[in-house]
């Protein structure tokens, strides 16, 4: 009897100890598994924006946005990885394009929108307010001016590999990259795991096509806020993701004004045109109003005329109006509250966006003053 | 009866060995979990300041002997707090880090605070926390280059006066929350860093 209730405990021992070990390696191979990979880096990063913008206040500046830079190699051959771009960097994803011209130019808009997209999706949709209260707790100025530049994230860089460059057909530059349409390719296919467009995921589900576009509108002044024309060096064969945020109370005005330059304006959300020029548009912050600035693309390198028609699709989606923040409903003096909450611009109003820019300190230091995630 | 006890506590021992191992198999877990939160949340700073230097030392490693290049150095909020800084093989006031190599560090500090004669201060900031990278050439520099004014320059078989920019090469770069494009070279014995920057340089810095 009380051998059997020994032989018993020591069974149950076994069975216990191995579950215990085999629970623990699963864990460790779970860690492991995922540790590297860049689904996992997009959560690291979407749980320390959720970590931030719900935090309280005070806090918020103890948070870090744990975003790192990914970067996308577009290359014909395998044995090239952007090395202009990217030499000595690591974790470089690379996307090797065939040599069929119209597959791989399908390849390259869908690596650019999912880019585009994942940033966007990421950092919140522009639903969050991740930079104007950290602004204030980091020490930064309580007037306007320190909102004049906004905070931004590289979410990604895109660089096109010599390679693909390299790739001529008749004696004209690369016709990859001339065949690029990243906003057809967004108008009809949808982000992995989505039943909706591109299109209509930045657009609040509104749209489905874009309006006509004026072709003379880049040779017109841009009526109101529009601060003229930011000339942009494209010295680099490399586009950046970048998302950004500005406090603004006008949002209303920052709407009409981005409907009048010809972006689809649908709600609060916002695409800017398609172009196949080698201009665009960049929406950027200036104090309490957001502005637009009309862009000249200029390349001074081989495959110049590709790499401006692939730029020159530059574009910015978004969403302009409240922001979710911690703001205490109640409490004493919340006019003052307020004003911290709302970074002394004195609203919770803002635009939110993911813009492609070329990646030089020209462009994107025009746009942003600080740089938040991991290089 | 003494015997039997003790058999008896031995006993209770050995059933209690699964929850003892359970219980530090947990404590494992949960200090990796820590671990990570920790990593996932403090540090960010340090953490950044280490990639950018790992970043640059590739940059280096890529250039071949005789190449020169102009790269970009992606900052990061409190990049503003760091400076990047060389030293040559034989040069004095290396820190310890470097051992018998010349090497660059990233290393946390304000550079305009500097004072000049500067050595010292830069060895000291970059022991107390900096990042180095050691690489087999005899020399290294590490150097930006800054306007502080303009100089009149007088044609002596016309007469006529033009003004030419007046630049000074400091030593260190300090870093910038956003992007800063720097060149750099590279031969068989030396590499250059140089950073055109846009700020007047302060009085008590190492400038010639």
């Amino acid at each position: 009897m009380k051998n059997s209730k020994k032989g018993d405990i020591a069974a149950y021992q076994v069975v216990l100890f191995v579950l215990a070990i085999i629970g623990f390696l699963i864990v460790l191979l779970l860690w492991s598994t995922f540790k590297d990979t860049s689904d996992t880096s997009n959560q690291i990063c979407h749980l320390s924006v959720l970590t931030r913008a719900t935090s309280p206040q005070a806090a918020q500046s103890f948070v870090p946005l744990k975003c790192t830079t990914k970067k996308i190699c577009l290359t014909m051959d395998s044995s090239q990885k952007c090395d202009s771009s990217f030499a000595g960097e690591k974790d470089i994803s690379v996307v090797k394009l065939p040599t069929d011209t119209e597959k791989a130019a399908r390849i390259v808009e869908q690596a650019s929108a999912e880019a585009m997209y994942s940033c966007w999706d990421v950092m919140g949709r522009g639903k969050l307010d991740l930079f104007g209260n950290y602004a204030k707790y980091s020490g930064i100025s309580f007037s306007d001016a320190a909102l004049e530049k906004p905070y931004c994230v590289i979410c990604s860089r895109v660089a096109v590999d010599d390679s693909v460059l390299e790739k001529k057909s008749n004696g004209k530059d690369s016709d990859i990259l001339l065949k690029v349409n990243i906003y057809d390719y967004m108008k009809k296919n949808s982000p992995p795991g989505e039943s909706l467009t591109y299109l209509q995921l930045f657009t609040d589900k509104q749209f489905s096509s874009y309006p006509v576009i004026d072709t003379n509108l880049f040779n017109e002044k841009i009526p109101n806020k529009t601060t003229g024309t930011a000339q942009i060096r494209f010295t680099r064969k490399e586009i950046a993701y970048v998302f950004m945020q500005i406090k603004s109370q006008d949002v209303s005005d920052v709407l009409s004004n981005l409907a009048t330059s010809g972006a689809v304006v649908a709600g609060a959300s916002f695409l800017t045109s398609p172009t196949r020029t080698a201009a665009g548009l960049i929406v950027t912050g200036g104090g309490v109003s957001a502005a637009i600035y009309k862009v000249a693309i200029i390349a001074g390198f081989a495959g110049q005329a590709a790499i401006n028609a692939y730029a020159g699709q530059v574009m910015a989606a978004g969403y302009c109006g409240g922001v979710e923040t911690q703001n205490p409903e109640k409490g004493f003096i919340k006019e003052i509250a307020d004003k911290i909450i709302t970074g002394g611009v004195g609203t919770s109003k803002g635009c939110s966006l993911v813009q492609a820019l070329p990646y030089n300190f020209e462009s994107i230091n025009q746009i942003c003053s600080v740089i938040e995630g991991n290089p | 009866m003494r015997m039997r006890n003790r058999m008896k506590k031995r006993g209770d021992l050995r059933e209690q060995v699964p929850e003892i191992i359970i219980a530090v198999l947990c404590l494992i877990l949960i200090v990796i979990a820590g671990v990570m939160i920790y990593k996932l949340f403090a540090n960010q700073e340090e953490e950044n300041a280490k990639k950018t230097a790992d970043i640059i030392e590739g940059r280096i490693n890529a250039l071949k002997d005789g190449q020169s290049n102009n790269f970009i150095v992606q900052g990061f909020k409190g990049a503003d707090n760091w400076f990047l800084v060389g030293w040559s093989k034989t040069e004095d006031g290396r820190p310890d880090k470097c051992f018998f190599d010349s090497c660059i560090c990233i290393c946390k500090g304000d550079l305009s605070r500097l004072k000049s004669g500067q050595d010292e201060s830069l060895n000291n900031k970059c022991t107390d926390l900096g990042f180095c990278r050691k690489f087999s050439v005899d020399k290294v520099s590490v150097e930006r280059e800054v306007l502080v004014g303009s100089l009149k320059d007088i044609n002596p078989e016309t007469g006529q006066s033009s003004e030419k920019p007046e630049k000074r090469i400091c030593t260190g770069i300090g870093l910038k929350q956003n992007l800063m494009q720097i060149s750099m070279s590279k031969s068989k014995d030396e590499i250059k860093i140089l950073y055109e920057s846009d700020e007047p340089p302060n009085d008590n810095q190492a400038c010639f």
